[in-house]
């Protein structure tokens, strides 16, 4: 028989390394066509970070993504970058090319404000122009500024910046310090089936909700987090690194190592808690690792709420469940007086 | 992959030939999805040739014949879960074909490798032998038929001798229609290999069980029945209770192992649940009529 059950989990997850510095530069250069280069060490591993760096470079140069070529990870061109982990790229790797392009900007508004006859401060970049703060009809295309700044006056708009979170180090007295830039937080909710004959558990529905700070790009949030709940899973009920006497795997290749396949996935239902986050990109935080956390958590919770079972040792493969329901079982048997 | 010979295959006769001239050295390609696997990963030296029998029109589709239901070696699952005529006389197998590695697996994978490679877990041979299922094989000396059963000797063994095809699979007439039920449980719903996997067919007419047929897959080094559980079932009236005690019954019959996918106690409890479910769904499949007198 089956039994359906409800589990909740809820988690913090800090962003960038513990109170190490973790810094990431990057470098933006206006081109004269009013396009943009960003040069960034980060590299993409399928999370769409470089469509992200575009996005907040265009934000910042007032153009569109699509403006914007992002040359990665070419250690020879690009400037420094801790790397694309501890879920820390949109987060500090953005606010560097956020920084590299807001620093070119300043180069634009300073030609822009001679053509427009008004100080750089008044300026604003919007729409592929630079233009009069609440007098966008004054304006001039970014486009002829970026052209005026190379040939005229001589000033090529390139900016770089580096970046690293805020942090305190640990006092070693009292042990208190601020090891990260931000934080983010999140709650999952699994629902599940239960079949008491078996152990099997099946996974019908994750809800996600996640705080990424500002979304920058929704559709990747959600597909983040859809990865994410996907490793959850296997973390919860399947993936396991089994070794023989000697310590070598047993289970080294994907026929034995099991992981979800898409007809184990449970609908997955994302949620983005949008929390601007002052020392962020625009706003930003950072949704990657953290999307996994709580998942196996719901999970066991779930099952416990359908068997009335705890699961302590991931993951609840169905025959740990099943014998966590026999001992239940066995248990219930004994207290029953004779 | 180490270098090896090919050679396609005309017809039935054509095949036997050449694994006949090879000996031990041939190989048959069908599908291709166990062989390839094999050919990349086996320590072993890689055949003298391989024989593609996958052109070979005999050995390919499902037929309605006087003698039963033919289903060609060479058909793949895929097309044995589209067969409206599987469907309609032997809704089961189209229930094992369809949990076969992925959709990959079933587009190219065939009955006939499924069966001849012969692993415990095999998801094609439970409902075949639960029905009685028998083998048509060519060789120098003609052909013969034998019952499914005789075909397996041991894992990755078959009785077939070097020089000799399987051509075809036959479920005999009298069993098209018998209610039967089939079920796999694995470590995950896609391209997972059974832990347990089980068929059961009988007739259920006037309430009663007859010619019971149970047959367990990965609890044995071959697919196997479980006679002491037929026994109790037979003519016994059709009740949950009798489902589950089969099923209990032939988990004592199972020998299963121990690895590092599931303990041989987990996969003896899965036997008597997949066995009293099988028989379930058989009993969910049989006639209006049947159910009736059953009820």
């Amino acid at each position: 028989m089956k039994h359906r059950g409800r589990g909740l989990a809820s988690m913090w997850y800090p962003v960038g390394f513990t109170g190490y510095a973790n810094p990431s530069g990057a470098v933006v250069k206006i081109n004269e066509d009013g396009t943009a280069v960003v040069l960034t060490g980060t590299v993409e591993t399928g999370q769409g970070s470089l469509g992200v760096m575009a996005q907040i470079a265009a934000e910042a140069l007032g153009i569109a993504p699509n403006d914007i070529h992002v040359v990665s990870g070419d250690t020879d061109t690009c400037p420094m970058d801790t790397g694309a982990i501890a879920s820390r790229t949109t987060y500090i790797t953005g606010n560097a090319v956020r920084l590299a392009a807001e620093r070119a900007r300043e180069m634009l508004f300073d030609v822009a404000a001679g053509m427009l006859r008004v100080k750089p401060d008044m300026l604003e970049a919007k729409d592929h122009k630079i233009q009069v703060k609440s007098f966008p009809s004054r304006n001039a295309a970014i486009g002829d500024v970026a052209y005026k700044a190379y040939n005229d006056v001589g000033t090529p708009p390139i900016g770089s910046a580096m970046w690293n979170p805020p942090m305190i180090p640990m006092d070693p007295e009292t042990g208190q310090g601020k090891p990260f830039g931000t934080y983010v937080y999140a709650t999952q909710i699994a629902e599940v089936d239960v079949d008491d004959e078996t152990g099997e558990v099946e996974v019908l529905r994750v809800t996600a909700s996640h705080d990424c700070g500002v979304a920058i790009n929704p559709m990747l949030v959600e597909g983040q987090i859809d990865g994410g709940v996907h490793m959850g899973l296997g973390f919860g009920l399947y993936e396991e690194i089994l070794f023989d006497k000697t310590g070598k795997q047993i289970n080294s290749n994907l026929t034995n190592y099991i992981i979800p396949t898409t007809l184990d996935m449970p609908d997955v239902d994302e949620d983005i808690v949008e929390n601007y986050d002052e020392t962020g990109p625009f706003g930003a935080k950072a949704v990657g690792e953290p999307s996994l956390v709580p998942t196996a958590v719901a999970i066991t919770n779930a099952i416990y709420d359908a068997v009335g079972v705890r699961i302590t040792a991931l993951p609840a493969t169905s025959e740990r469940v099943l014998a966590a329901i026999k001992a239940k079982r066995a248990a219930e048997q004994k207290q029953i007086p004779a | 992959m180490k270098p090896f010979g090919y050679v396609a295959a005309k017809d039935c006769e054509h095949a036997v030939a050449l694994l006949a001239q090879y000996g031990k050295g041939a190989r048959v390609l069908a599908g291709g999805t166990d062989l390839l696997a094999d050919l990349k990963f086996s320590p072993h030296p890689p055949p003298e040739v391989v024989v593609d029998v996958s052109r070979v029109k005999e050995m390919k589709g499902i037929s309605l014949t006087d003698a039963g239901l033919r289903i060609g070696a060479i058909t793949t699952h895929g097309e044995i879960i589209e067969s409206s005529v599987v469907q309609q006389v032997m809704p089961a197998l189209a229930d094992a074909a369809g949990v076969i590695g992925a959709h990959q697996t079933r587009n190219l994978g065939t009955l006939g490798g499924n069966l001849m490679t012969c692993v415990p877990s095999m998801d094609s041979g439970p409902t075949l032998l639960a029905l009685d299922a028998q083998v048509t094989i060519a060789g120098p000396a003609g052909r013969r038929t034998i019952p499914l059963s005789e075909l397996f000797v041991g894992p990755r063994r078959t009785s077939l001798q070097p020089g000799e095809l399987l051509v075809d699979v036959l479920v005999p007439k009298e069993n098209l229609n018998k209610p039967t039920g089939f079920q796999k449980f694995g470590l995950r719903k896609g391209q997972a290999l059974a832990l347990v996997n089980a068929a059961a067919s009988a007739w259920m007419n006037d309430g009663l069980f007859s010619e019971p047929r149970i047959a367990l897959g990965a609890v044995a080094p071959v697919v196997i029945r479980a006679p002491k559980a037929e026994a109790y079932l037979a003519g016994r009236p059709v009740s949950e209770e009798a489902m589950a005690e089969a099923g209990r019954i032939a988990a004592t019959e199972a020998k299963p192992i121990t690895d590092f996918r599931a303990s041989a106690e987990y996969r003896r409890d899965l036997v008597a649940v997949l066995v009293k479910r099988c028989l379930v769904a058989a009993l969910g499949r049989a006639t209006p009529n049947q159910k009736e007198l059953a009820s």
